[in-house]
């Protein structure tokens, strides 16, 4: 598609309710580069606060700021929020979710920008994250950052599914980063998994998510993902060292 | 409000001073819980949302732009999609249908290069473009940008043919555009 046949999307994109295939188009155009519809864009997205902020306005229950407050008090970095009454779990097999991805799985490639924003966030939970889990962000944020990082997407434009990337360095190991991960019931933990080609499943290390559902776990280097069919994940009981994958959550190709 | 406090702000939570929550709280929690409760309609759920929309900035604010940041927008898209995204956690496939709304929060698109007085000029010519829209123009933007239909939703609630609520649509935000870049409102 060109650009002038952009002109009528912009603004239902920029509220995100534009058809799926109208949404692709145009944020695979804008992800081109093109700084003309970049700035109708950022145009677009302007304008559709400023219709946003027409609501009627509504006056909020008088303990939400309290709660909003106490929540950053306690932990001042990367909090959790209380969980709403429905849970949106989505829990697939992992053979569904592998062929739905590796059918989305662009190969290497991502938005600088996000990447800078990952690096931003992640270097401020570092900060703060006590010492292993300081030690676990390290290693992800040297293996984003080091020459010859290969980035792999999954499920990227399944906004409602879990969707990531996985960052390959064969001396330094695997990161997965993934967003839309919803908070593990009570009594459960995620666990993460190398899937070979041959053999069974082998346990990688435990991980929780944030608030906004953002989650990454690490493989520690060197590694060979040609031996690897997936980098998957699934839940687990709380206290258990799991040998076998209990509920697969999704699996992401190599 | 002035830019110049919301930099203030900005710089405060980026120091990771929970004061500045509640602050920016202050600034902007009614107007972000009217967002979603427009959307969702179900006070506790609106109030969980708003908690969810201002934690996600504070998780994030390391990536936004302290001297040219639009916090208000940056906020305002944030609750719309947690609103969004909630609506269409209640559905089914055909809410899989749209964009991916994390795409939409990139803190990077919220660079202002308006003054305070000048967003203020646009807000208030778009808030009177809308208020001169006819009734079914009017409504369509609503269905849109208050509760997040698409065009065909919006299609199947008014039962009306997917081609003449496109024609609504497209009009609507034309006069809305033209609005914003202080053209003349047909």
């Amino acid at each position: 598609m060109s650009c002038d046949q952009f002109t009528d999307l912009f603004e239902l994109y920029a509220v995100g309710v534009l058809e799926k295939d109208e949404s692709e188009a145009l944020r695979l155009h804008l992800d081109s580069g093109c700084d003309e519809c970049g700035k109708r864009f950022v145009q677009a997205l302007m304008q559709a606060n400023m219709v946003s902020e027409t609501v009627p306005a509504a006056e909020p229950p008088a303990g939400l700021r309290g709660r909003i407050g106490a929540s950053v008090a306690a932990s001042p970095v990367l909090v959790m929020p209380a969980p709403r009454k429905k849970q949106r779990t989505t829990i697939l097999p992992w053979l569904v979710a592998a062929a739905s991805v590796a059918a989305l799985a662009v190969g290497i490639g991502y938005e600088e920008n996000a990447r800078r924003a990952d690096l931003a966030s992640f270097s401020a939970a570092l900060e703060t994250s006590n010492k292993a889990e300081a030690q676990r962000t390290a290693a992800m944020l040297s293996i984003l950052q080091a020459p010859g990082t290969k980035q792999v997407v999954f499920n990227i434009n399944e906004s409602n599914l879990p969707h990531g990337s996985l960052f390959i360095h064969k001396n330094l190991g695997v990161a997965m980063v993934v967003s839309h991960l919803p908070n593990a019931p009570a009594g459960w933990k995620y666990e993460s998994w190398i899937v070979p080609k041959n053999g069974a499943p082998q346990p990688v290390e435990s991980f929780a998510t944030d608030n906004t559902g953002f989650a990454f776990t690490v493989v520690k280097g060197p590694v060979d993902v040609s031996q690897w069919s997936a980098v998957a994940v699934s839940m687990e009981p709380l206290d258990s060292n799991p040998v076998k994958p209990t509920k697969p959550v999704f699996a992401a190709p190599v | 409000m002035s830019n110049l406090d919301d930099h203030e702000l900005v710089n405060r939570l980026q120091k990771r001073d929970p004061q500045a929550m509640v602050d920016l709280y202050d600034r902007y929690g009614k107007l972000i819980f009217s967002i979603i409760l427009r959307a969702v309609r179900i006070t506790p759920t609106a109030e969980d949302l708003t908690q969810e929309t201002f934690l996600r900035v504070w998780n994030r604010i390391h990536t936004f732009s302290c001297e040219r940041g639009n916090l208000q927008g940056w906020l305002v898209t944030v609750a719309r999609n947690r609103a969004f995204d909630y609506l269409r956690s209640l559905q089914s496939s055909a809410s899989l249908a749209t964009s991916n709304l994390d795409d939409l929060e990139r803190a990077g698109y919220f660079y202002s290069e308006l003054d305070q007085s000048d967003r203020i000029a646009k807000q208030n010519a778009v808030t009177q473009a809308l208020n001169l829209l006819p009734d079914d123009q009017r409504e369509v933007i609503h269905l849109t940008h208050y509760e997040g239909m698409t065009q065909a939703e919006i299609a199947d609630k008014l039962g009306k043919p997917l081609g003449t609520v496109k024609g609504l649509v497209r009009g609507a935000l034309k006069k809305l555009r033209n609005a914003m870049t202080e053209e003349t409102v047909q």
